[in-house]
This record gives structure tokens, sequence and C-alpha cells, in this order.
């Protein structure tokens, strides 16, 4: 006979069958675990949603496109609200704004050193681990059940400088949400979502690239192939 | 015989001392310009120079090579020189990005300042609707682009971001040529001076190394080509070095060849190498003593100049012949007279070239003077002891004295110089004087040809022609300068104008940061900032939390805050601060000269200035002031020959072989239509005073023997020919000039003397 108890028990069954791994009880991720897969070993594409609050703007700015991140190249595809390119190598970072057909370049003085995002470039292109970082930064990690945080505070920063850098994600994955805070309040939130990896990726990220060929400063877009 | 050794020690001594004594310059500018000269370019030059001699201009070509691949070597080889020693830097932008921030944070407060040249005009139409649309357009872009930081930073002092426009309107001024993207090119600085050739020849041997090291590893796919002031310094001195040992060997060679020939003794060449030694020596450490240096063209010039001192050993040797002790000296005592005369009239005729204003030749008279006083003082005082000394007995083999039986009588005395004078007068208005005194230095065309190349990759600016700008105080320059660029900015809009590195906006007079200051306060008012505040609300701006738009009260931009920002490395090399005014200059790229003459004329204080059209200018000035000089050194020596022989005949007589080898050399310049500069004036002046002496020494005929004394005379000018000679096998075509004017004059003025002499002399020796 079903009695209560026994449609009680099943349904704790169901449920504890069907209840997805990441809200079973996991171990958090270490320190460790999520610089590894920060450090980039093969290339992926990301769709992205920026949100930036800039007090000095009404609303909240948002541009949205796609991100490619191989061992090589950081490329920024933004699609809204206009068609943008940030491509950064080792060496050479390219803003190239299709619209109004600007074009400009910066020479990095140190491998993948973007000026204003030093610590996520080391982190995602340069060996070397956090110790590299902790003299200019305050790092703290925390990881619960179904998250990671890991934030790096600069010690030293004028007043419109970024003060706070803060990736996190899902435990046992990559990067979803990075936000950069600024001293003065302002602040910019960029959401991800993993699109492609591995050949897939690779094939896109080419694709992006050779758009690049026809720039106005081929001596620095050819440079990025 | 104790002064025989005494005079031995002593010119050991002197030539040691010279040696180690004397430092040589090589630099041009040192021989074109004296020390104190006012003249502000010639300061402007010395300004700049420092700096921009130590600078390298080095291209690699990578033709065929991947861009990454050829990123990658450029950046090694960058690395591996700036590790050297000896160089101080290596930079291809001007700025590093840091430099660049800092600079917009430095100008940020002053861009009301630094709106405009025009700024009655160009200040209102900033705040029309559409103006301010697009600062706000600009704004935004900048805010939501890659470095908001500094956006915001600049916000404060400047709402309108007028810096970002300001930024970029200076580098269009920059405009580098159309990148070649076969070629990476950068900038490298020594740390030693660039006139310091055996510094540089070092450095550039580091860089050739490690640039070949480094291709070797990358399969040989690259080249290096490389220019600078330094590069042409030690090019010049390794073919002045092989000038020096080829002609210095050539006419050593052949004079000992002769001198052995004509005296069948080694003892008398030595003589006379010890009395040239002792000569030379003292030439050189007197002009050391006067002038605290020696140019290496007054080491050239003087070295072979020198050789006319030979006359007086020559003759003083011949006189005595085999003459011993108190004979010997009697005998030299007797020509005494004679080689001081003649010896006076070559100084005359080098003080009178001193007179040009040409400081080199200043120099090369204080130098060949010296040389010339002592050779004449060694000769009556030390020339009999030192033969005593080496057993010198002199019996020359050479015997051309059937050559005293050619002279004219007074009607072929006036044909011949009808005939001459005429060839010369014909011939002679052909001459096609030449300014242009790139002679003076070795040709270089290889090397100008590749400094203009990698020139044309790296900069638009032309070389050795700008504006120059002078002022009592830097406000005054400062507002000529801007008058300057008005002209200028027209003249680019005309096509007449490429490109041009300017003064403003990186700093400008009071004056005019005041006039923008008082066109800002007048043109914001609480209309224009309610429409601002609109504007920026339009587009989406939080204006409450925006900078407000005021009046300007910010202090004006100082210049000396301005060179102690990252682009005081840039002005440096375009100001020039002197206690009695600064100097300015604004380089120019591709221009019509006439156009920007036309432009300049009624700016005072202002001019073009084109390096070689001044050295060209000041060439013909000198040489027109020279042969002004020259003629009165002609007449001077006229009346001194004239006090000399109580006669107004005598003196046209012996100054005649002379004039008539001059007249020839003149009409044969006019015939070969060769060009004739300065060069060839010393050369003509080094002629007519050897055949003075010559004339002087026949007429005078001391000895008493004109067979004896024509000997002297054949032994002289066969020996000179044959040095002056010699510096015809030299690469540099200043000595070239020497050897094709001087060896033909002195052998010409040679056989002029008994043609013209011969028969005078006889009457005249009768007479006195």
């Amino acid at each position: 006979m079903i009695t209560n108890r026994t449609i009680l028990i099943s349904l704790l069954l169901h449920v504890s069958v069907t209840t997805p791994n990441h809200l079973q009880a996991a171990s958090p991720d270490t320190l460790g675990d999520v610089l590894e897969r920060m450090r980039v070993k093969e290339t992926r594409q990301y769709r992205y949603l920026e949100t930036r609050v800039v007090r000095m703007l009404v609303e909240p700015w948002k541009a949205t496109g796609e991100m490619f991140i191989s061992p090589h190249h950081l490329v920024i595809s933004q699609q809204f609200p206009k068609s943008t390119t940030t491509a950064i190598s080792e060496n050479m970072m390219l803003y190239i704004d299709n619209d109004q057909e600007i074009h400009r370049s910066l020479k990095l003085e140190r491998p993948f050193a973007v000026p204003g995002m030093e610590p996520l470039m080391q982190l995602l292109f340069v060996s070397g681990g956090i110790a590299d970082l902790e003299e200019e930064y305050k790092v703290d990690f925390d990881a619960e059940a179904q998250r990671w945080r890991l934030q790096l505070a600069s010690r030293t920063y004028d007043e419109h400088d970024i003060a706070l850098f803060q990736v996190s994600g899902k435990t046992g994955q990559g990067p979803e949400v990075l936000l950069l805070e600024y001293a003065d309040g302002d602040r910019s939130e960029w959401k991800l979502s993993v699109h492609s990896r591995g050949a897939a990726a690779e094939q896109e990220l080419r694709r992006e690239l050779d758009k690049l060929k026809n720039c106005q400063i081929p001596l620095e877009c050819g440079s990025l192939n | 015989m104790y002064r025989a050794w005494f005079f031995l020690l002593l010119t050991v001594g002197l030539a040691a001392s010279a040696i180690l004594l004397t430092s040589v310059r090589t630099d041009i500018g040192d021989f074109f310009y004296s020390g104190d000269s006012k003249d502000p370019a010639f300061r402007m030059t010395l300004q700049q120079s420092d700096e921009l001699d130590r600078r390298y201009l080095i291209s690699v070509g990578h033709k065929g090579v991947d861009v990454a691949t050829a990123r990658r070597f450029m950046g090694a080889l960058k690395r591996r020189l700036v590790q050297s020693k000896r160089v101080r830097r290596v930079w291809t932008e001007p700025f590093s990005h840091t430099d660049v921030r800092q600079l917009l944070r430095f100008y940020a407060p002053h861009q009301r300042h630094l709106y405009s040249l025009e700024p009655e005009r160009e200040v209102g139409q900033l705040f029309d609707l559409e103006s301010m649309a697009t600062q706000a357009n600009m704004i935004r872009e900048a805010l939501l682009g890659p470095d908001p930081s500094l956006t915001k930073s600049l916000l404060p002092d400047d709402p309108m971001l007028l810096t970002l426009g300001w930024f970029r309107r200076i580098g269009g001024m920059y405009k580098k040529p159309d990148a070649d993207p076969t070629y990476s090119s950068f900038f490298l600085e020594a740390r030693d001076a660039g006139l310091d050739t055996s510094a540089q020849q070092e450095l550039i041997r580091t860089l050739v190394q490690t640039f070949d090291t480094l291709n070797a590893d990358y399969g040989q796919r690259f080249t290096l080509e490389f220019t600078g002031v330094a590069v042409f310094a030690t090019h010049i001195q390794e073919q002045a070095k092989r000038d020096v040992n080829r002609v210095g060997t050539l006419s050593i060679g052949l004079v000992a060849l002769l001198s052995w020939f004509v005296f069948r003794s080694f003892r008398a060449l030595l003589c006379i190498g010890i009395l040239l030694c002792a000569s030379a020596s003292i030439a050189t450490l007197v002009t050391h003593f006067v002038y605290g240096y020696l140019h290496g063209l007054t080491l050239a010039l003087g070295a072979t100049l020198i050789g006319v001192c030979v006359d007086y050993f020559i003759h003083g040797m011949v006189n005595s012949g085999n003459r011993t002790g108190p004979e010997r000296q009697q005998a030299i005592r007797r020509i005494w007279p004679t080689l001081m005369l003649g010896g006076a009239t070559t100084l005359i005729g080098y003080t009178a070239l001193s007179f040009s204003g040409f400081p080199g030749l200043r120099q090369v008279a204080v130098f060949t003077g010296s040389g010339i006083i002592a050779a004449l003082a060694i000769t009556r005082f030390m020339l009999s002891d030192l033969m005593g000394l080496f057993r010198v007995r002199v019996c020359p083999s050479i015997h051309l004295s059937w050559l005293l039986n050619a002279g004219a009588g007074a009607r072929s005395r006036y044909v011949i110089f009808m005939v001459i004078a005429s060839f010369a007068l014909v011939y002679g208005t052909r001459i096609h004087w030449d300014d242009d005194l790139s002679g003076l230095a070795p040709s270089l065309e290889r090397l100008a040809e590749t400094d203009h190349s990698i020139r044309a990759r790296l900069s638009s600016i032309e070389p050795g022609r700008f504006i120059l700008i002078s002022g009592d105080d830097m406000e005054s320059a400062l507002q000529v300068a801007e008058e300057v660029q008005r002209r200028l900015a027209q003249l680019m809009q005309q096509g007449k104008l490429d490109v041009y590195y300017p003064l403003f906006p990186w700093i400008a007079s009071t004056e005019l940061q005041s006039r923008n200051r008082m066109a800002w306060n007048k043109a914001v008012t609480s209309e224009v900032r309610e429409r601002w505040e609109n504007t920026l609300t339009n587009k989406g701006f939080n204006a409450k939390h925006f900078p407000a738009l005021t009046s300007d009260q910010k202090p004006f931009l100082e210049p000396e805050w301005v060179f102690t920002s990252p682009v005081a490395s840039l002005l440096s090399t375009q100001v020039l601060v002197k206690p009695d005014g600064v100097i300015a200059v604004i380089w120019l790229g591709k221009h019509a000269p006439q156009a920007l003459i036309d432009s300049l004329s009624n700016i005072r204080g202002a001019r073009y200035f084109s390096q070689k059209d001044n050295i060209a200018r000041l060439s013909r000035e000198y040489r027109k002031k020279a042969q002004t000089m020259l003629i009165w050194g002609v007449l001077v020596i006229l009346i001194l020959l004239a006090v000399r022989y109580r006669s107004l005949k005598i003196p046209v007589l012996v100054l005649s072989p002379a004039a008539l080898s001059i007249m020839l050399v003149l009409g044969v310049w006019g015939i070969s239509e060769v060009p004739v500069g300065m060069l060839h004036l010393i050369g003509l002046l080094l002629t007519a005073a050897v055949c003075v002496d010559y004339g002087i020494f026949f007429l005078d005929n001391s000895s008493g023997d004109i067979k004896v004394t024509f000997q002297a005379i054949t032994i002289s000018a066969i020996t000179t020919a044959a040095a002056f000679g010699s510096l015809g096998a030299a690469e540099n075509p200043a000595l070239q000039a020497l050897a094709g004017t001087v060896s033909p004059g002195v052998l010409a003025g040679f056989l002029l003397c008994p043609i013209m002499l011969g028969r005078i002399g006889t009457g005249f020796r009768d007479m006195n």
C-alpha cells in the first residue's frame, strides 16, 4: 500500500537523482584551481555583455559582442552599440573603430602589459602565478560550494584609476563575470558566456584577425598575425 | 757641433710635443665659423649639434619576412644595443605611452591659453551647436574608450576636452612619410660626442657586430643601413687617413728619389728631412698655442704649403756646395737677405689671404707663416752646422743651365707678355667659380644617398633648412614664431609647404595666451554655459556630475615649465636661450624656398635659413674678399720690392714670371671649364708665392754664380712640383685641386724665369 511516507521517500529519491551536480554538495575551488583554469591554454570564444556605470552618464552604457582569447591574442569584437575591434598581442594593442575609421595602435612596453589591465592580462597570459601581483595588489580569494571569486585590490591608485579587479565564476568553471571598480565610483562589468572552444574558436579568431588586414596601419595590424 | 746635436735633440722634442699635445678637429663648422660668431644660425647649429651629432638613424630592411618575425628581430636588436655601454638610449617614437599621458595631463590646464593662433576668430566657433555636439561626442567616445581614467583626469581642468583635439593637431604636424612595410627604423643616441671618432668607430663596430650576430640567428634575412653625423665624421677621418698615408708616402718617396737623384746623398736627404720636421713641428705647436687646436684641413693644407720651406733649405745647400765650416756659413749668410725677401713676400701673400674673413684660412696663415719663419731661421742659423754634422757635401747632378740661354729680348718679352695676357683675358672670363664647399669634404655620395633614403623613411623634415627666429627675450621670440606659423599655415593651404615642426602650441607667448583667455572669457556667457549643459544632456551625460564651463583664471603656461615636461627633449633642439637673446628654429618639410622667403620677408626677427646655401654664400663672400685682399697683397709686395730695389721697374720684372704663370693658369681654367673654388685660389696664391721667390732669387743671384742660383731654383721647382703633384693621388677633391694648380703653375713660373729675366738678370747683376 502506498503510504504518505512512501511517496515522500520516492520524492526525495527523485530529487536526489535529478538534482544537477552543481546543486549537489561539491568541494569549493582553490585559488590554484582557478588560476590554472584562467591561464589560457586553448582558444575560446565568448559572447559578452559589458555594462558600464559612469557617474557622468545618466544611464549605464551597455555593449555586446564577442571576445576571443587564445595563447597569443585577446580580441574583443564589439558589435553593439557600434562596431569596434580591440586586438591585443604580446607587443601590440590595436583599437579600430570601423564606423568612424579610427585606427590606433599602442606598442606594449612589456608582453601583454595593456595599460590599466595589467593584472588581468598577467593572469591570462603570463606564467608566474599570483606572487608577482601581490606587491601591487591585495589578493583575496574566496570560494563557496557554487561560486568562486578572486579580487585584486590596487594598493596605490589615483582618483580615476581602477581600484579593484574582480573575477568570478561557477565552481569548476572559468571566469564568468569580470568587474572593474574605479576609485571614483564608476564601474564596468563584463558577463561572459562560452560560445565555442578549441578548433572552432580558433577558426573564428582567424576570421577576425583576417579582417584586420584592411586596417589603415598595416604594419601594426600585420604584426598581430 | 754641439749646436747641431742640440738642434737634433730639440727637433725630436718638438716633434714629440707636436704629436702628443696637439688636438685635431675635423668639424667643418670650425673651419667656417669663428668661435665668437654672432650669427644666430651658427649658434643654433652649435646648440643642436651636440645632441644631434650623437644620433644615429638605423633602418633595417626585412623584405619577404613576415611582420611578426620582423618585429621580434627589431625588439631583440634594440634590447641588445641598449645594453652597450656606448649607447645612451634607443627609441622609435619620441614619446612613450607614459609620456603621452603625462603630456596630456600637463597641458590640460592650459588648453584655453593654447587654443588658437587666431583666438578672436576661432574661439567663438567652439561654442556653436555643431562644435559643441562634436566635442560632446568626443568626450563620450573617450569616456567609453580603452582609457577612461585618462579622460576623467583631464576633464576637471579641461571640461570640453580640448586636449585631445590639441594633441591630434600636433600629431598631424609631425606626420611621417607613408611607412615602407619592408623597413623598420629607429633612433639610437650615443653616450660619446658625435665627433669623437674613435668612440664612434667602436660604437659602429658594436652596432654592426650585434646586427650580424642576430641576423645569423634569423637566417640572414635582414639588411642594415644607418646614418648620422658620426657616420660621416668617421668616414671622413678614415678617408683623410688614407689620403695622408697615400699622399704622404708618395710625396716623401718622390722627394726622396728626386733628392737622391739630384744630390746623390742620403745624408743631404736626411738633413732636409730633419729641417722640414723641425719647421712643421714649430708651425704645429705655434698654431696650437694660438688656437688651442689644429683643424684637420689646416694640417692638410698647411703641410703641403710648408713645402715652400724646402726651397730655402735647397737654396742654402746648393749655394753651400762643397764648402765647409766658415765658408759654408758665409755662403748661406750671403744669400740670406734674398731668402728673407722671398719669405717676406710669401708671408705677405698668406697674411692677405687671412684677411678674407675665412676663419680656417687665418689658422692656415698662422701655421704657414710660423713654419716659413722657422724655416728661414733654421736655414740661417742651423743649416750650416747640420750639414757639418752629417758631413754633407752638395754637388747636384742636375744641370739645366742651357735654359739660361733662352732669355728673351725686350721686344720678345712684350710679345710673350701680350700673348699670355690675351690668353688670360679671353679665357679667364670663362672661369666658372663654384662656391659649393662640398668639395672640401671628400666624396660622400654613397653616404649621402643612404642618409637621404633613411631620413625619408623616418621623417618628413628636410635637414639643414629651417626658419630661424631671434628675439631679445623668450616673449619676443615666441611672438615672432607665432607670426611665422600663421604664414606657414597659409603656405600649407597653398600647397607650398608640406609640413613643419612648430613651437606653438607646445609653447606660446604671454601675449597670445592672454588673447586666448580674453576670447574664451568673452565667449563663455551664461547662454553658452546653458547651451553646453543642454548638449551634454542630449548626449546622455549627467550634467551635474560634469565639470562646469567657467571663465579662465588659470595661470599662463610658463616656458620654463615646458622645458621640464616630456616635450623638453623635442623642444631643446628648437630653442636656444642665451644671455643676450633667444634663438628658435622651426624645422621645415618639403617646401618652395622662394615662397617661404617672400612670405617671411616683412617679419622682423625671422629668416629662412638653408645651411647649404649659407655655406655657399659665405664661401662666395670669402672668395670675393680673398680676391680683393690678394690684389692688395700684390701691391704691398710691389711696394716692398720697390723699396728693396729702389726702383719701380725691377719689381715689375721680378713679379713677371709669377704674373705670367698665374695668367696661364687662369686661362687654362677658363678653357677647361673646371669649376674653380676657394682651394684653387689658395693654390694660385701658393704658385705666386713660389714663383715670386724664384724671380727674386734669380735676379738677386746672391751667390754670384747664376748657374748655381739657377740650379737651386731648378731643384726647388722640381721637388715642389713633385710634392704637390703627388696630391693628385688623394681622394679629397680639395687636394686634387691644389695638385692641378700648383704643379703646372710652379713649373711654368720656373721656365719663365730665364725667359723673362735671363737677359735682364745679367744687366741687373752687373749694375749691382
